[in-house]
C-alpha cells in the first residue's frame, strides 16, 4: 500500500476511541498554535507505545506519527514543513496492546520530526514543559547524521554529552549565542534525550571557558568545512 | 609534529576502506589480499595489514586515519595501533547476522578506548537492513559498559558529509571530556 491510498481518515478508521488533546498551554494559560501546540502534545507521550498522533496545518498537510514504531509520514500540503506552521488540530488515538498496521511502505524516521519541531517550537524561550533555571544533561546521543545539523550542534551535545550545562553555560561554552543553545536543548528535550536537574539557590557556578577555544574540533572543522 | 591516530574498526564489509577513503586526503595506502572468508562476506578482496589515509592541518599537524583488519586472525595489529590511538571509530553493517553482538565483540577487543568514552560507532547499510536501530545498538553497548555514552549514528561510508560528523563527534567527545575534567580539577 502506498503513502497516497492512506489518509488520515483511513488512520482514524483502525482505533476505536481517541482523545482529542486540547490546544497546548504554559502554565500562565497562554494557548499554542504553532509548531509548539505539536511539540507540547509530542513530549507527555515518551514512554508511551501503541498511540497514533495526528497533526493537522494550516496549509493542509496532515502528518500522521506512530509513536510506538516511531515513523511518521505526511499526508497533502506542499511537502515542505514550513518554519512558522500554524497547527489547528492534534488528535490522539490510543489503542492499549494493539499495534498499527504498517501503512506505508517507507515511512519517516520520527527522530527527524521531533527534531525540526523541537529546533522551530519555540524561537525564544525554553521548550515550556521545562521548569524554570535547570541545568541539562545529555542520556543518549540523536542520531544525527540522520538530522540536518551543524558542526556547533555537535559540539555542544558533546558537551551536554561530558557535563551539567544552563542553557547560557552551553553557550558560552561552545562559543554560541544563548538562543542557539536553547534551540538545541529544546529540540533535544522533545527527542527525550535530555535529563533536567534544578539549580538550587547557592549551587556553585559551572565553570565554563568564556572564549571559544580553537582546539582540534575547530581546526578540523575549518579544513573539512561545514557538514 | 603533532599527530592524532584515528582507528577504524569493524568486520569484513562494513565499509572501513570506504570510509578512510571518503575523508582522506592522499590517495589511501591500502593492502588488500584474496578474502578467504567468501563465505561470510562476498567480497574479492580484504584488508590484512592497514589501510592508510590522512588529513593535514595546517603546515604542522596530522590526523592519521588507521582502518584496521576486519578479520580478527590479524588481531595482533590491533594491540600495536590502540596504544597509539585518541580515538576509535567502529563500523557495523547492519545487514550482518546478529550485528549488534559483532559491534559488542569489537568494542570489547577496544574496551580502554570504549570505556573511556573515545569511540563512535557508524551503522553502515540500514538502506539494506533498517533494524536493529541506532537506539537499539545504544541500549546494548550501555548495558555493556554502564555509565559510558557512545554515540551511534547511521553512516553510508561513501558520504563525505555523513564522515565528517562521525570525524568531528568523536574530536567534539573528547575535548568536551577534558574540558569537565580540567574545570573539575
Amino acid at each position: 500500500m502506498s503513502s497516497s491510498e492512506i489518509s488520515p481518515d483511513d488512520v482514524s478508521t483502525l482505533l476505536e476511541r481517541f482523545t482529542v488533546v486540547p490546544a497546548a498551554t504554559r502554565s500562565g494559560g497562554i494557548p499554542a498554535t504553532g509548531w509548539a501546540r505539536l511539540a507540547m502534545a509530542l513530549q507527555p507521550l515518551h514512554g508511551s507505545s501503541d498511540v497514533l498522533v495526528i497533526a493537522d496545518l494550516a496549509d493542509g498537510t496532515s502528518i500522521v506519527i506512530d509513536w510506538g514504531r516511531r515513523d511518521y509520514w505526511r499526508y497533502g500540503g506542499s511537502g515542505i514543513f514550513p518554519v512558522d506552521a500554524t497547527v489547528t488540530n492534534v488528535r490522539i488515538y490510543r489503542a492499549p496492546g494493539a499495534r498499527l498496521p504498517y501503512l506505508v511502505e517507507q515511512p519517516d524516521d520520527l527522530s527527524t520530526l521531533l527534531w525540526y519541531v523541537g529546533l522551530h517550537a519555540f524561537p525564544d524561550a525554553t521548550a515550556w514543559w521545562f521548569a524554570d533555571n535547570c541545568r541539562y544533561q545529555l542520556t543518549r546521543w540523536p542520531d544525527l547524521t540522520s538530522l540536518v545539523h551543524s558542526p556547533d550542534q555537535v559540539r555542544m551535545t558533546a558537551l551536554l554529552g561530558a557535563g551539567i550545562y544552563t542553557a547560557d553555560e552551553l553557550g558560552r561554552a561552545a562559543g554560541v549565542s544563548m538562543r542557539d543553545a536553547r534551540t538545541l536543548i529544546n529540540a533535544l528535550g522533545l527527542m527525550g534525550l535530555l535529563r533536567e536537574t534544578p539549580v538550587l539557590a547557592g549551587s556553585p557556578v559551572v565553570q565554563v571557558a568564556t572564549e571559544r577555544k580553537l582546539g582540534l574540533f575547530g581546526r578540523l572543522r575549518a579544513r573539512l568545512g561545514n557538514i | 609534529m603533532a599527530e592524532h591516530v584515528i582507528l577504524f574498526t569493524g568486520p569484513m564489509g562494513a565499509g572501513k576502506t570506504t570510509a578512510i577513503q571518503t575523508l582522506s586526503e592522499i590517495e589511501m595506502v591500502s593492502t588488500e589480499a584474496s578474502n578467504t572468508e567468501r563465505h561470510i562476506v562476498d567480497k574479492a578482496t580484504t584488508t590484512v595489514a592497514l589501510d592508510y589515509g590522512e588529513i593535514t592541518i595546517g603546515t604542522d599537524e596530522k590526523v592519521r586515519l588507521y582502518g584496521v583488519p576486519g578479520q580478527k586472525r590479524f588481531d595482533f595489529m590491533w594491540t600495536i595501533l590502540k596504544e597509539r590511538a585518541r580515538g576509535m571509530i567502529l563500523l557495523v553493517n547492519n545487514d550482518a547476522p546478529d550485528a549488534i553482538a559483532v559491534a559488542l565483540d569489537y568494542l570489547d577487543s577496544f574496551r580502554d578506548l570504549v570505556e573511556s568514552g573515545s569511540a563512535v560507532v557508524g551503522v553502515s547499510r540500514r538502506d539494506v537492513s533498517r533494524y536493529p536501530s541506532p537506539d537499539d545498538y545504544a541500549d546494548a553497548i550501555s548495558a555493556a559498559y554502564p555509565g559510558t555514552m557512545i554515540p551511534v549514528f547511521s553512516v553510508d561510508p561513501r558520504d563525505a558529509a555523513q564522515m565528517t560528523t562521525v570525524l568531528l563527534t568523536l574530536v567534539a567527545t573528547l575535548e568536551s571530556r577534558s574540558s569537565v575534567e580540567e574545570v573539575r580539577s
